[in-house]
């Protein structure tokens, strides 16, 4: 109860301030006058007793004062005037405010948009129910260790039906699909193949309709598809009726009987429709195809690791069983983990790259309160002369300090928002959730947070210092700053290079590795080069023979286009994909014993005039060529890797090999001849073992896009129309999409690196930008502060240039000490970066040494401006200056 | 009365739980109240009056009312509550006790030791 009385006292007295205070200064009227009113019925004359009736009061304002404290008022009361000072010192001087505000807000809103995104893409959770139960399930080779890839049908079959630590468990491939719902143009949707158990896994259900059942996988199941919300409203206008409806996909008929949630587009963003995958019999029991995505939802209770020691045992015994699953171990990787994959260390050095953005606005804005210090010494002194104790001081100071970041940060979130809205404009496609990416309340709460923490981290140093100040020299000197003071500004500036130093060595090694990146020699002329994908119906897909047929004439007609120069197909794109990965036998050779890696190569199936269209050269031996039919021997041509990594010490022409499969083994292929290397993992990755097989031989296992390229004499773009009526001319139902240039390709590989390095770059440039106003700062005061000096030694004889030196000196002495502190912590913390770094190292000297050099001249320029002031001091204006 | 006692530190806040538990009171009030109880024995600084009565007031063992004074003036007066009335009680308990301790000690003869 009491305590109850108190919280109500104290509410009343925040709230109602202002009628507490009116009614405070009515009762002690009362008192005043009733006892005046006493006095003047004993006799005293109505003035003379109310004069006495103050006096015997005593001081009405420290009473006031003290009922005020009594109520517990006095901290918000004082709060308050501190709010009303601050806002009034920072309208005095607004040419400060602004800079200061800026500063703080360029720290802020950048903080705050790379806070927003982070929030997003690692913080929160995924937009499926209980996501963090969910897994994905990988293969790995154990000897050498390689990164995860997909599980074989025979291995994800038996895994779905013998294990006990999932509650559900579902599989997914792509398989774009080439519609002919009754309108000319045929459209491709993206499609996935998914098991019944894949809405149930995710915890998803349909908005109308109803999710897949078991029936729907069984062979010779009617075909049923589920539609995304938005093929649902592209297509059916959002009609309800649209379940029974019949969809065309691939000349076969499915008939729709779901539509998915609105959002919901697992596992790729775009994702058009969903149909069950049919395993045919053959398949079931494949050992090496590796190609089924496998999500799993844990049973409550079980952990990763219970989970991942049971899939030990799996993988234990297939390698015990199948030669093929030798050295291959299954591996549990929780999915927010692969969303976030090789965004979450950019993130996160982007993270720190600008929290030290804002440090060292906040740095320099402490530099700019220490100069206003100086201004301020008198008006503080005063205040401490009338009795404000160096806590109180100190309050104040920080409140001004506080409100500023304030200032600063309203600022930053309007930078932040713009920041934003570039992000997205920019965004390279890479980044996960981009679009979810907003200002919500973590984010303010955030920013909040932080803007108060700069200023308290700008504010101590120079309230500390005034608050220590001595007043009574002050006050009677009225002399200007303290040498403690301009010491300290120093040691802010050194900070400020250092940390700014920090950023650009980090911009500066992006942008290296960036270089080196876009020389990596690529194995192929990219230049001239168009490529086109296209589908295959897959009726047509199955029948190799009409596969061969379409493609030879495909080709013939676009190679008679006026400007091509050579035709090729292949079943992926150079540098963006690994083609399809296959364990080998090599003839010959014994089988790698247990525990020893399993050899593998990624195949394409390619056209002869693949190799010439591309400019990959030929190494040795021959290519293939249209002689290269069913009816001889099966042929390959393998890369330099291959060749290397498996027939290191001998020729491989005339070598054979064949991929590993249960039941009857597949044909012998005869090396042909091998070809130079090509980065198909991506340039930064080397090349990996892989090998071409003719389509007039093979066709791809499962329908994949095939892409064409197409070699031109002059632009590519120019030939694009003749080049899709060519293909139209031959097959009216073969749609033709992702028509781009090879270098946009490669651009499109390079754009996230790009995003980080600019970004990055922008960073550190606000960084140096930074540090060199603090470096002028501090020298232009000196300079004006040491006139009546300067002005001394002209007059004594010291020509321009001596003042010129003497002035560059104390800003290269600040300059250099910066620069070497900054490369020493550069060394501590750039190797945090060298994931994201390419053929340098994350100390590469060349970048170091740069970046010290461009940081000397950038504090020479800013010396300079000062210096040259201090050029023109006339020794008779100096001398009386004072 | 020459010479006034200055009040003990302290017990300002007591007397004034005594003064209002007599009858509700305005500030002045309360001063004269004391004054009049002591025989105007005790010195009370005025302008510590308020505060005090303030501070009770947020510790809830009294409560305060507009109204109005004898010569049709607004004024605040200020009442006991229940937690007051308890605090009086113990309050003067303790004073009783020290006086009497207190008392004790300075009567005692050299003999009695």
């Amino acid at each position: 109860m009491r305590l109850w009385s108190r919280v109500r006292s104290w509410v009343r007295a925040t709230l109602g301030r202002s009628r507490m205070e009116s009614e405070m200064d009515a009762e002690l009227r009362f008192h005043i006058e009733a006892f005046a009113e006493d006095l003047v019925r004993n006799g005293v004359p109505r003035q003379e007793a109310m004069r006495r009736a103050r006096i015997e009061f005593g001081g009405i304002e420290r009473a006031k004062e003290e009922c005020r404290h009594a109520r517990g008022t006095n901290f918000v009361e004082s709060l308050i005037q501190d709010l009303r000072y601050g806002l009034r010192m920072l309208r005095r001087f607004p040419g400060f405010t602004l800079v200061a505000a800026f500063s703080v807000a360029l720290g802020i809103g950048a903080n705050t948009a790379v806070f927003s995104v982070v929030s997003t893409v690692l913080l929160s959770p995924l937009p499926y129910a209980d996501a963090d139960r969910l897994v994905l399930v990988k293969y790995r080779t154990i000897q050498p260790r390689s990164g995860p890839f997909e599980l074989t049908p025979a291995s994800y079959l038996e895994l779905r039906r013998a294990n006990k630590s999932f509650e559900g468990i579902a599989d997914f491939t792509a398989s774009d699909f080439n519609s002919s719902g009754g309108v000319d143009q045929p459209e491709r949707l993206s499609g996935q193949m998914v098991s019944p158990s894949f809405f149930s896994v995710l915890k998803v259900s349909p908005l109308i309709g109803r999710g897949f059942t078991d029936d729907d996988e069984k062979d010779g199941a009617p075909r049923v598809a589920i539609l995304s919300y938005g093929l649902w409203q592209r297509h059916y206008g959002g009609q309800a009726n649209v379940i029974g409806e019949t969809l065309t996909l691939d000349d076969e008929h499915y008939e729709v009987v779901g539509v998915a949630p609105r959002g919901f587009d697992f596992p790729r963003k775009g994702t058009d429709i969903w149909v069950p995958k049919i395993f045919a019999a053959s398949e079931v029991h494949d050992r090496n195809s590796y190609y089924l995505n496998v999500i799993a939802r844990l049973k409550t209770g079980v952990s990763l690791d219970h989970a991942q020691s049971e899939l030990n045992v799996f993988a234990h015994n297939w390698a015990e069983s199948y030669p093929e699953n030798r050295s291959l171990a299954l591996t549990l990787m929780p999915l927010r983990d692969t969303v976030v994959q090789g965004f979450q260390q950019a993130l996160v050095v982007l993270q720190a790259a600008v929290a030290f953005v804002l440090l060292i606005a906040c740095v320099n804005v402490a530099n700019l309160l220490l100069a206003r210090s100086a201004v301020r010494e008198k008006e503080i002194a005063s205040r401490a002369a009338l009795g404000a104790s160096a806590r109180r001081l100190i309050r104040q100071l920080l409140t001004e300090s506080v409100i500023l970041a304030l200032v600063g940060g309203t600022l930053g979130l309007l930078l932040a928002t713009l920041g934003i809205r570039i992000l997205k404009l920019m965004n390279p496609g890479t980044i996960p959730r981009l679009d979810e990416v907003t200002i919500d309340s973590p984010v303010l709460a955030f920013t909040f947070g932080i803007s108060c923490l700069a200023g308290f981290a700008f504010g101590l140093a120079p309230a500390l210092g005034l608050a220590r100040l001595d007043v009574q020299r002050t006050l009677k000197e009225g002399g200007p700053g303290s040498g403690a003071a301009q010491r300290l500004r120093g040691v802010l500036v050194v900070a400020e290079i250092a940390l700014s130093l920090v950023l650009m060595v980090g911009a500066g090694l992006l942008i290296r590795s960036f270089l080196r990146l876009q020389n990596v020699s690529l194995g192929f002329t990219p230049e001239h080069l168009l490529t086109l994908q296209m589908r295959l119906p897959k009726d047509e897909a199955q029948d190799s023979t009409r596969v061969a047929n379409l493609f030879r004439e495909v080709i013939e007609r676009v190679q008679a286009v006026h400007g091509v120069q050579v035709v090729g197909v292949a079943t992926a794109l150079p540098v963006m994909e690994l083609g399809i990965r296959s364990s080998l036998t090599i003839e010959g050779r014994t089988e790698p014993s247990p525990g020893q890696p399993p050899r593998l190569a990624n195949n394409r199936v390619v056209s002869p005039g693949y190799f010439r269209a591309l400019g990959i050269p030929l190494i040795e031996g021959r290519l293939p060529s249209t002689q290269d039919s069913t009816q001889v021997l099966p042929v390959a041509v393998i890369n330099r890797a291959m060749a290397k990594r498996y027939w290191s010490d001998e020729n491989p022409v005339g070598k054979r090999f064949r991929l590993q499969a249960s039941g009857t083994p597949p044909p012998w292929l005869t090396v042909v001849g091998v070809v130079g290397d090509i980065h198909q993992g991506g340039l930064d990755t080397a090349p990996v073992p892989e090998f071409y097989t003719p389509f007039t031989q093979d066709y791809p296992p499962f329908a994949v896009p095939l892409v064409l390229f197409v070699r031109t004499d002059g632009n590519p773009w120019r030939l694009i129309s003749e080049v899709r009526e060519q293909i139209g001319a031959v097959e009216k139902n073969l749609p033709v999409f992702a028509i781009q240039t090879m270098e946009d390709v490669l651009a499109q590989w390079l754009a996230p690196r790009r995003f980080n390095l600019l970004l990055m770059s922008v960073f550190a440039g606000v960084a140096l930008a930074l540090a060199a106003v603090g470096i002028y700062g501090v020298v232009s005061y000196s300079v004006s502060q040491r006139t009546r000096e300067l002005g001394v030694r002209v007059a004594l004889g010291a020509q321009p240039r001596d003042l010129l030196a003497l002035v560059i000196r104390q800003g290269l002495v600040l300059a250099v000490t910066g620069v070497v502190m900054g490369l020493v912590v550069s060394f501590g913390l750039t190797r945090w970066l060298a994931t994201l770094l390419f053929g340098i190292s994350a100390t590469d000297p060349i970048t170091l040494a740069s970046v010290a050099s461009l940081f000397m001249l950038v504090a020479l320029f800013a010396c300079y401006l000062p210096a040259r002031r201090a050029m023109k001091v006339d020794p008779m204006v100096a001398l009386r200056y004072e | 009365m020459d010479k006034q006692l200055q009040l003990l530190q302290g017990t300002l806040d007591m007397l004034i739980l005594k003064a209002v538990s007599l009858g509700p009171l305005h500030g002045y009030g309360v001063l004269l109240r004391i004054q009049q109880i002591s025989k105007d024995c005790l010195e009370i600084q005025q302008g510590s009056l308020y505060p005090a009565l303030y501070r009770l007031e947020h510790q809830g063992w009294i409560t305060s009312e507009w109204g109005e004074s004898e010569n049709k003036r607004k004024a605040k007066y200020y009442q006991l509550t229940a937690a007051g009335k308890h605090r009086l009680q113990t309050e003067a308990e303790k004073w009783n006790r020290m006086a009497e301790v207190i008392g004790g000690i300075l009567g005692t003869r050299p003999e009695e030791v």
